[in-house]
């Protein structure tokens, strides 16, 4: 284990904190429906992170910022009247490159995502599910750098959630219908099990960012043993 | 508590940071009902950690491990062998994050680190949720749980460790089905006893200090401050401690 001077050490807490700050920064851009202003400035802005960076969900990663931007922006429109999510982050585990130039941190979501149906109605769901970043130091600022939202549970508002099918569905999931066909398609995140797929999994203290460790596709693995989709070996009776 | 040096205020500012991680991780490995990975990776092994719940408190490393390992293991290991005739793709799985997923979410954190850095103190709310699709009954559930943590931690060759848990439940219920207000009330004027909602699952396991340490809400009773937040200490000792300790 690396030893830090008084310097380092306070100028490694001080990072962190920023980090931290960053994530939540990130929860008040969401609920004022400021994504184009989200990704602008607390996204990497750098030529090579640019194209690296990720956007994931349970089903496959956006990968670059253009891609991320078509998804997030573009193709959504403006759906800010009637529109009213909080997704605060909870639970907290940030772990600081050994070099100080990334970090990667962990955090859980209970939120609710209201949204308007076009007809002057609108849907009101509880979320809940892990939020994952890589962080990437540019200058002096942390930038986003690698985003996983791996959703456990929707569920509307009102509703009585344990009726209807225990399957996760992503045929019929909101989630998953509103994430629309990612660059890389993977399921990443299968809630039919609870966390047995441990997606994405909590960081560990490391040395120096590699894609290994990243919540970007690359660091994404199937889990070692075997079954790992829910309709594998669902059908006999 | 006394003055500290600069060296250690930057010192306790990162031990802070690192006790917040260790809680974090709690949950994580919680969330996955991996008792094993968290016994081993973030507890201490000392004769003095403890382990206490409204049923009682667990002293000691080898009955917090009966109780929060082996007997959580078997309760998941039952429900994965109940679960297999409905659902026969749980086979080849780990059988314990199929069991739930227990997500004690964790905010309003105030934690101090003592002056001789060598233990830190926390406590935290945690309004959580409980889910799980597959389950022997054929019936998906989240439920949610408020509860409060009482929590000491060790410094054990630069590496910060859990010590002591408290937890003390405060309000069980099904996600935005409940009136916990109203259904203790109903509950209790019920002409016919009903059990209330168990905050834990299963049977309690062998404790050393016998409950109950603290009682969900109650229409007739008080708000328990059962844990509260730590102050500035010196060092670990019976006057700042979730579980004060045995002399021998």
């Amino acid at each position: 284990m690396r030893t830090y001077t008084d310097d380092e050490l306070i100028r490694r807490v001080w990072d962190v904190e920023e980090i931290k700050k960053l994530a939540y920064k990130r929860v008040y851009y969401l609920a004022n429906e400021w994504r184009q202003k989200e990704l602008d400035e607390l996204w990497v802005s750098g030529p090579e992170a640019r194209k690296t960076a990720s956007l994931g969900s349970n089903t496959g990663f956006y990968v670059g910022m253009d891609s991320i931007q078509n998804y997030y922006v573009a193709q959504r429109g403006d759906h800010s009247v009637g529109s009213l999510s909080h997704y605060p982050v909870s639970t907290g585990l940030v772990e600081l490159a050994g070099d100080g130039q990334t970090a990667k941190g962990l955090w859980y979501c209970i939120g609710q995502e209201t949204t308007p149906n076009g007809d002057g109605t609108a849907k009101a769901l509880w979320i809940t599910g892990k939020v994952a970043i890589d962080f990437r130091k540019e200058g002096d600022s942390w930038k986003i750098w690698h985003l996983v939202l791996a959703n456990d549970l929707s569920c509307e508002a009102g509703e009585d959630y344990s009726q209807g099918s225990p399957y996760w569905e992503p045929e019929s999931d909101p989630v998953v219908q509103e994430f629309g066909t990612p660059d890389v398609a993977v399921l990443a995140h299968d809630p039919n099990f609870n966390w047995w797929d441990d997606y994405p999994a909590m960081p560990e203290p490391y040395e120096t960012f590699s894609d290994e460790i990243s919540y970007g596709p690359e660091g994404f693995q199937l889990p070692c043993n075997k079954g790992f989709s829910a309709k594998e070996g669902r059908n006999y009776k | 508590m006394r003055e500290l040096s600069l060296h250690e205020r930057i010192r306790n500012a990162a031990a802070s940071q690192e006790v917040e991680n260790v809680k974090a991780r709690h949950t994580y490995y919680h969330g996955r009902a991996d008792a094993t990975g968290e016994w081993d990776n973030i507890w201490s092994r000392s004769e003095h950690c403890s382990w206490a719940h409204a049923f009682g408190r667990m002293r000691g490393f080898d009955q917090v491990w009966y109780g929060s390992v082996t007997q959580y293991d078997k309760m998941a290991m039952e429900n994965w062998l109940e679960m297999m005739d409905r659902y026969p793709e749980v086979g080849g799985k780990d059988p314990r994050p199929l069991m739930e997923a227990s997500v004690h979410t964790l905010v309003t954190d105030v934690i101090e680190v003592a002056a001789d850095g060598q233990s830190a103190r926390g406590s935290f709310i945690t309004p959580g949720v409980i889910h799980s699709r597959l389950t022997p009954e054929g019936e998906k559930y989240c439920n949610v749980l408020w509860e409060r943590y009482g929590s000491d931690f060790v410094c054990e060759d630069g590496k910060w460790r859990y010590l002591h848990e408290h937890v003390c439940p405060d309000i069980p219920g099904k996600l935005d089905m409940i009136n916990w207000a109203a259904d203790e009330y109903a509950r209790i004027t019920d002409p016919n006893p009903r059990e209330a909602m168990q905050p834990t699952l299963g049977a309690p396991p062998p404790v050393t200090d016998p409950g109950p340490l603290h009682c969900p809400y109650s229409v007739l009773s008080k708000p328990q401050n059962t844990v509260p937040w730590p102050e500035p200490y010196d060092t670990l000792d019976d006057e700042n401690t979730y579980t004060p300790f045995v002399k021998k």
